[in-house]
């Protein structure tokens, strides 16, 4: 009787999130007036137009991947593995651009090099050029931002293969008499080999599921790519089929990203290096001698152009009183802070919609998580493995497909109830995308507890319920904390799935800063770009703060 | 080949000292050992041998060249030091094949193709993984691994080679065979070997002299016999083999030293000591289990003890005494009868003093 109540909440919360939506997206799109039928795709690959947005997607995808493979790749091996000074540091500062949501990067890069940016301006001044030289808008825009948000997910993925990496490795190689550029070359290179591809994977699809940016770079001078098309297409209701061309380009977006991971897998054969599982003996750090300062001051110089130079000059436009006024001290003002905190009641409101979307997003899928692990590794309910596969699909699905799939599933009114242009849409919206976040925390603590310290429970004495409230729950509380946290942080400023589903009075915090970019309200986006970009760098601080002292009292 | 040279070595981490003063001379075509606990420096001493990490203090030479020395600073990169070394991991690289992996070090030194097909050819017979060139190391066993480790050290003709415990990641059976061929390998190719490792009973079966380190010091200096037979100090008798310790003093010296143990009796035992003791010096008296023997009557040189415990070994019986207020550890063959609770007279075959 228990075990039918389970298996209902089970069954229906996989439908809800996952089942309904995305089996409704294919059918959408294998459908054309209520028969199966390819034509979607084939009108799809008629049109130049998506034929040069598919080119665009991959276009940008590759040379993004190039570049953050290869500065996240060096970044790594200076910060990690040589005597660069403020190591600490740099480890946690180039990290950065990595927090700040990207929408707001492309934003911040915007006032930067846009075409009234900061450095156009000087340059025009020094040179006496007319035109602005840097062009932000178009492919060169979206390649530089992507690349810098997505360069630390390799610089992470890459820093943690070094710390797992035996250094016996290259000091075997130094004693056969090779040099620190030959080990490099040798030994360190094709050994990380893995680790670099993937994250270039990772990075790749990063990059061709990214809305934000290419949104705010690409969308004004019509450089579009498959996201930013999906989009336009879901709200071009003059088109015929709109609907289902959208599911039909949402399709062939999954299956791009589907191929990669194909070609990965095949290019990894995983057991010619299944012999680097050692633990690290402690690496001596590699000398630079001569090289020491230089590499140091040009890790500082990529620091202040990359991440502090974009978030500066949003500071500076957020303080200005008008744009275009020259950069001295009686052109500044608080004003802008002002006026969005207390004048724009817009303001408040989209805070508040996203604050309650991100914490009840956050609690519900931790909750689920340890419901989910919990049924997993504790009862014998039949198809419980598939859980986690079906949780796990949205990762390899791009935030817009999400967002086209909950429009499907969700425009008519269900069983009567409707939830179209209401909050609900977006939080369910939200579950769906962030529900792996905290199933992997949780599933990675509760793996850690062997099963002896369960049976040593029963054993003690504990039936089921005492077990799970004095070991179980105790033990899995830190996956459960930083899953929520991971859910919290993106969930706060999101924009790809808000975009598509938010309605009057529903707007999130994302919306508003596009919606103000759009309109041309450049200071008061500034302003709260501001101050979007402090509270998550602060939330990011204390978190890492946090969670050192817990691993300490460990 | 060379011989290593280590003069006043000291290494510190931060604060804390990992090596401290330590000297000493690696003999040409030597087997040295440097054996001790975890932690006791001996590994910082290789890689500072290697060129890994720079000495605080001290120098270092090879043969008779300087690599590493604090003043003038001198440190020669690895590379450029013609070492081998074998790794406590092997460290055989996932991405080349057996022969890629031996040949390595011949290929940075651009030493013509022919010359290299040779020269791995020998090493690869001389190792017994003739056959194996062509597989990646997954696919080898541990000791197949540490043998091309080994060969990749080897072919590169070094000066010296340094061994990080290699054979600690092995299964009992076969590190014992490979001590037999270390041993044999060292022999015949007659190469100065350095080698680190925890385990008493490899360091003393394969070791021409063994350096005995605790917290960064020197305990002793030996050959295996003296560091078993004559510990220079407890830390010594207790980490290499059992030992029993009891307390005395020396009453009387004859040529040869008598030594008084102070206890119900008083028992008087006669030993043969080179040390320079005087009459009224406080000494420990250490023995090992295997040469206390049970007796049937008292003389003047026997103690009586009670018998605790025993347990069956086998080959033999290992027993705890109860001796004034002491456990004492024997070792007997295995038809000895002893009874729990037995009063029974003991003798010591064999003693060695130290200074207490």
């Amino acid at each position: 009787m228990k075990k039918y109540l389970i298996l209902t909440a089970v069954v229906f919360i996989l439908f809800i999130f996952f089942i309904y939506p995305f089996g409704k997206l294919f059918l959408m799109a294998l459908m054309r007036e209520n028969n199966f039928s390819l034509m979607n795709f084939i009108d799809i690959l008629k049109d130049s137009h998506n034929i040069s947005a598919l080119w665009h997607t991959l276009f940008v995808g590759v040379i993004v991947t190039v570049i953050s493979v290869i500065t996240g790749s060096i970044l790594s091996w200076l910060v990690t593995r040589t005597d660069v000074y403020f190591r600490n540091f740099f480890a946690m500062a180039l990290l950065v651009p990595y927090m700040i949501p990207p929408f707001i990067s492309a934003f911040a890069w915007m006032q930067l090099i846009g075409p009234v940016g900061y450095i156009n301006k000087i340059i025009m001044a020094f040179t006496g050029i007319k035109e602005p030289i840097l062009r932000i808008y178009g492919a060169h825009g979206i390649i530089l931002v992507s690349s810098i948000y997505t360069y630390p997910l390799v610089y992470i993925a890459i820093t943690n293969a070094f710390k797992k990496m035996d250094s016996s490795f290259e000091e075997a190689a130094r004693v056969s008499g090779a040099n620190v550029f030959r080990v490099l070359k040798d030994i360190t290179l094709p050994v990380m080999l893995p680790a670099i591809g993937g994250a270039a994977i990772i990075v790749f699809v990063t990059s061709i599921s990214m809305f934000g940016i290419p949104a705010i770079l690409g969308i004004p001078k019509g450089y579009l790519v498959l996201t930013t098309k999906i989009f336009i297409l879901v709200g071009s209701y003059g088109t015929k089929y709109n609907f289902n061309l959208a599911s039909a380009m949402s399709v062939i977006l999954i299956l791009i990203g589907l191929l990669s991971l194909v070609i990965q897998n095949y290019f990894v054969r995983k057991e010619r290096f299944a012999v680097i599982t050692g633990k690290s003996t402690g690496f001596s750090p590699i000398e630079l001698n001569r090289l020491r300062i230089p590499a140091t001051i040009l890790l500082f110089i990529f620091f202040l152009g990359i991440v502090v130079a974009p978030i500066a000059a949003t500071i500076i436009t957020a303080v200005t009183k008008a744009l275009g006024l020259h950069i001295k001290l009686s052109n500044f003002t608080i004003k802008n802070f002002h006026y969005i905190l207390f004048k724009l009641p817009i303001v408040w409101r989209a805070i508040r919609n996203s604050l309650f979307l991100s914490v009840t997003v956050s609690t519900i899928t931790s909750l689920m998580a340890v419901f989910f692990i919990f049924l997993d590794r504790y009862t014998d309910i039949k198809g419980r493995r598939f859980i986690d596969y079906i949780v796990s699909a949205p990762y390899a699905i791009p935030g817009t497909v999400i967002g086209v799939s909950m429009i499907l599933a969700w425009i008519r009114p269900i069983l009567g109830v409707s939830i179209y242009n209401t909050i609900w849409i977006i939080m369910i919206a939200y579950i769906a995308r962030f529900m792996i976040f905290p199933m992997r925390t949780v599933k990675a603590s509760a793996k850690q507890i062997d099963n002896s310290l369960i049976e040593a429970a029963r054993i003690s004495g504990a039936n089921q319920k005492r077990m799970l409230k004095d070991i179980l729950f105790p033990l899995i509380k830190p996956g459960v904390f930083s899953g929520w946290f991971l859910v919290f942080m993106p969930a706060l400023t999101e924009l790809t799935l808000s975009i598509f589903l938010y309605s009057a009075g529903k707007e999130t915090i994302g919306v508003t800063v596009y919606n103000m970019t759009q309109e041309g309200l450049i200071l008061e986006a500034s302003a709260l770009a501001v101050i979007i970009i402090f509270v998550v760098l602060g939330l990011n601080i204390a978190i890492k703060k946090f969670s050192i002292k817990r691993e300490d009292r460990v | 080949m060379a011989g290593v040279t280590i003069k006043n070595l000291t290494k510190k981490f931060g604060s804390t000292i990992a090596v401290d003063d330590f000297s000493m001379k690696v003999e040409d075509g030597e087997f040295l050992t440097l054996l001790g606990p975890s932690g006791c420096g001996k590994t910082t001493i290789l890689r500072c041998i290697a060129g890994f990490i720079p000495v605080t203090e001290g120098k270092i030479y090879i043969g008779e060249k300087l690599v590493s020395s604090s003043n003038p600073k001198v440190s020669v990169a690895p590379e450029y030091r013609n070492i081998g070394m074998v790794f406590q991991s092997y460290a055989v690289w996932p991405h080349m094949n057996i022969y890629d992996n031996i040949t390595y070090p011949l290929k940075i030194k651009r030493v013509p193709e022919r010359e290299i097909k040779e020269r791995a050819e020998k090493t690869i017979g001389i190792l017994k993984l003739t056959g194996l060139e062509h597989r990646y190391p997954g696919e080898l066993s541990g000791g197949q691994q540490q043998r091309v480790a080994l060969g990749r050290a080897l072919i590169m003709r070094p000066d010296v080679l340094l061994l990080d415990e290699p054979l600690s990641n092995l299964d009992a059976k076969l590190r014992e065979e490979m001590r037999f061929e270390l041993k044999d390998l060292q022999k015949r190719v007659g190469i100065t070997i350095v080698y680190v490792t925890h385990d008493q009973i490899e360091a003393i079966t394969m070791s021409k002299r063994i350096v005995v380190l605790s917290h960064g010091k020197i305990q002793q200096i030996g050959d295996p016999i003296e560091v078993y037979d004559k510990p220079a100090n407890k830390f010594v008798a207790s980490f290499i083999g059992k030992a029993n310790f009891l307390n005395g003093e020396v009453v009387d010296i004859i040529k040869r030293i008598k030594v008084k143990i102070k206890l119900e009796g008083p028992v008087i035992i006669e030993v043969e000591e080179d040390k320079n003791f005087h009459k009224g010096d406080r000494v420990i008296i250490m023995v090992r289990p295997h040469d206390i023997e049970v007796v049937k009557e008292k003389k003047p040189d026997t103690i009586e003890a009670k018998v605790k415990s025993s347990i069956y070994m086998g080959d033999r019986k290992a027993s705890i005494l109860m001796f004034n207020n002491k456990e004492l550890v024997i070792e007997v063959p295995a038809d000895t009868t002893l009874k729990d609770g037995d009063r029974i007279f003991i003798s010591f075959k064999k003693i060695a003093l130290i200074r207490e």
